[in-house]
């Protein structure tokens, strides 16, 4: 968990001072990842896999995806021209196999249905903050109109 | 309750999300540093919350940081999208000509 923690101090440094936005949306992606652990090193096992597929997953991803939109319209430079990153994007792509191979073989080892902290918490979210949940689900529907809307190529003003 | 080393970290994420929105141009950039900024106040929750024990306020921190965890999703999605709009209108590449709404 220290570990973690110190990894997540270090790339929050990144993102804010790297001028290349693409770096700094990776080293978003280590300091949500560094968060997820934590989270899990906490017991909080429900909000680290949330925090992986929603906030590492989705959020980054979006942001990346607004990056290369935006920064190929502004100039065609590719921001990482395959010759020469190829062996350091195959070493990550190691590195994550093996990553992800611990983990799935670490959630092996739990029983289903008794993951500690997880039936509490989505009790709780089912039962007592069940308003709360489904408001939330709109904002969401809500925000993806907004999107569509905004991200029209017409859009009225 | 201690001040321990994740409560540190916990500061230093929302410090450095500070520093770029104050620093950094790109509303990109600005953005990423206000999720680390998000993130950080989830950290803190997780952490007051004392982990996942059967504690009531515990479940209740935990279910808190679920939903913000979705709203912050909702809001990168839109804030994205009024990026797209801002650059497609050749004004986006700093914030300081973004000046619609200066009075």
């Amino acid at each position: 968990m220290q570990a973690c923690a110190l990894v997540a101090a270090a790339a929050c440094v990144v993102v804010v001072l790297n001028r290349d936005l693409m770096r700094s949306a990776l080293s978003l992606l280590v300091v949500m990842l560094a968060l997820a652990g934590i989270y899990a090193g906490a017991g909080a096992l429900l909000i680290a896999a949330v925090q992986v597929v929603v906030s590492a997953g989705a959020v980054v991803v979006l942001f990346m995806f607004a990056i290369m939109v935006i920064d190929s319209r502004l100039e065609e430079k590719s921001v990482f021209p395959m010759g020469k990153s190829f062996v350091p994007a195959a070493a990550g792509a190691v590195l994550v196999l093996f990553a992800s191979a611990f983990a799935v073989a670490g959630f092996l080892d739990l029983v289903p249905g008794r993951m500690p902290g997880v039936s509490p918490v989505i009790g709780s979210l089912f039962s007592g903050y069940l308003l709360l949940l489904e408001a939330s689900g709109l904002l969401l529907l809500v925000s993806l109109v907004a999107v569509v809307i905004l991200a029209r190529r017409n859009s009225p003003r | 309750m201690t001040i321990g080393l994740l409560h540190l970290l916990a500061f230093w994420m929302f410090a450095s999300g500070v520093a770029g929105v104050v620093l950094r141009r790109n509303p990109l950039a600005v953005f990423m540093s206000i999720e680390l900024m998000m993130n950080a106040a989830n950290l803190l929750i997780v952490l007051a919350s004392g982990g996942a024990g059967m504690e009531s306020a515990a479940t209740q921190g935990l279910s808190a940081v679920f939903i913000l965890i979705a709203l912050g999703a909702a809001e990168v999605a839109v804030g994205l999208a009024v990026m797209m709009a801002m650059f497609r209108d050749g004004k986006g590449a700093s914030l300081d000509r973004v000046t619609t709404l200066r009075g």
